[in-house]
């Protein structure tokens, strides 16, 4: 049906692309890099909300416990507000 | 069908839903591009008057034909947002902002390479580049818009109305190519019915390149939706414990 046929006989007359090396290559290189930052940026983003938000959750934890009961570091000596 | 309606207007409902589609998602883009890429770049004959810059088409035409989308989803997630006030409306209206930015600048940007070589000009005044970049500014726009607004209430009303109105540059930019006769040329045609038909092996692997892009177009989307979601309900318990069992 559709008859797949190699285009090129070497490596280099691949990268070569005719007389287009830099064109062609040039678009393929804005390609991967907008594909991998589009990718990859959300995930990063994810991975710092989710760090930030585990620490705040630990201060509050900190901060709960604190509330409870007399840590011994932070409210020896002060029985009254 | 309301059922489902409004279930999918729970951003929790989604955030769960589309966790399980996506691995799905990643491996039909890589499967997709995986064929296509080599495709275009190995095995597509040059063009008689263009050579090998024919290849430039495969990322070009399906960069910029997703850009096209952008707006419309944005218009009717707006629309959705001043009807409804669903929730996840207005996550997917602030996230495709971005998104469609970076597909319309890619597409001018790949426009512009391809237009060297080809129109002899990286840029003209023709009525499709210039309709595409008022577009890109569109994009900007919105969300400068949404920074600009403090109350996150007020900022998707004014966006969702922003992206309403905008939405009439679409047509503009879709039909440019037809009703003035500018540099640009109209979309090819690829029905066999035409005068002088394209070739399968020029418009197979252009499908499946539209295909795969389109696909990655929805992961990165839902990604940025997902972390909207996290951002948004980061008060709410179920979102409390998977801050504390994530990696």
């Amino acid at each position: 049906m559709i008859e797949l046929q190699l285009q090129f006989s070497s490596i280099g007359e691949f990268f070569q692309m005719g007389r287009y090396t830099f064109h062609v290559w040039a678009v393929y290189s804005v390609f991967a890099v907008f594909m991998g930052y589009n990718l990859l940026m959300p995930l990063w983003q994810r991975r710092q909300f989710i760090r930030a938000q585990r620490q705040l959750q630990r201060r509050e934890a900190r901060r709960a416990g604190a509330a409870d009961g007399p840590s011994p570091d932070r409210n020896e000596g002060s029985t009254t507000a | 069908m309301w059922v489902w309606f409004s279930r999918l207007g729970s951003p929790r409902w989604f955030y769960q839903w589309s966790g399980h589609w996506l691995p799905w998602l990643y491996a039909a883009m890589i499967v997709l591009l995986a064929i296509g890429l080599p495709w275009a770049l190995l095995f597509v004959p040059p063009d008689y008057q263009q050579g090998e810059t024919i290849r430039i088409m495969y990322v070009h035409v399906p960069v910029a034909s997703i850009s096209l989308a952008c707006f419309p989803l944005m218009a009717v997630a707006g629309v959705i947002t001043l009807v409804w006030r669903m929730k996840l409306a207005d996550m997917v209206a602030k996230a495709v902002a971005p998104v469609g930015a970076w597909f319309t600048a890619v597409a001018l940007a790949t426009g512009a390479i391809w237009g060297d070589p080809i129109w002899g000009t990286w840029w003209a005044w023709d009525a499709r580049l210039t309709s595409l970049l008022i577009q890109f500014f569109l994009f900007i726009g919105v969300i400068a818009l949404r920074s600009a607004i403090e109350s996150p209430d007020a900022a998707a009303r004014a966006c969702a109305i922003l992206a309403i109105v905008g939405a009439i540059n679409v047509p503009i930019i879709k039909y440019s190519v037809e009703w003035w006769n500018t540099l640009h040329q109209p979309a090819s045609n690829f029905s066999t019915e035409a005068v002088a038909p394209n070739p399968p092996e020029v418009w197979v692997p252009l499908v499946i390149m539209i295909a795969g892009v389109y696909v990655f177009f929805a992961i990165t989307l839902i990604l940025r939706v997902r972390n909207e979601i996290l951002q948004r309900e980061r008060r709410a318990g179920w979102v409390r414990e998977l801050v504390g069992s994530a990696k």
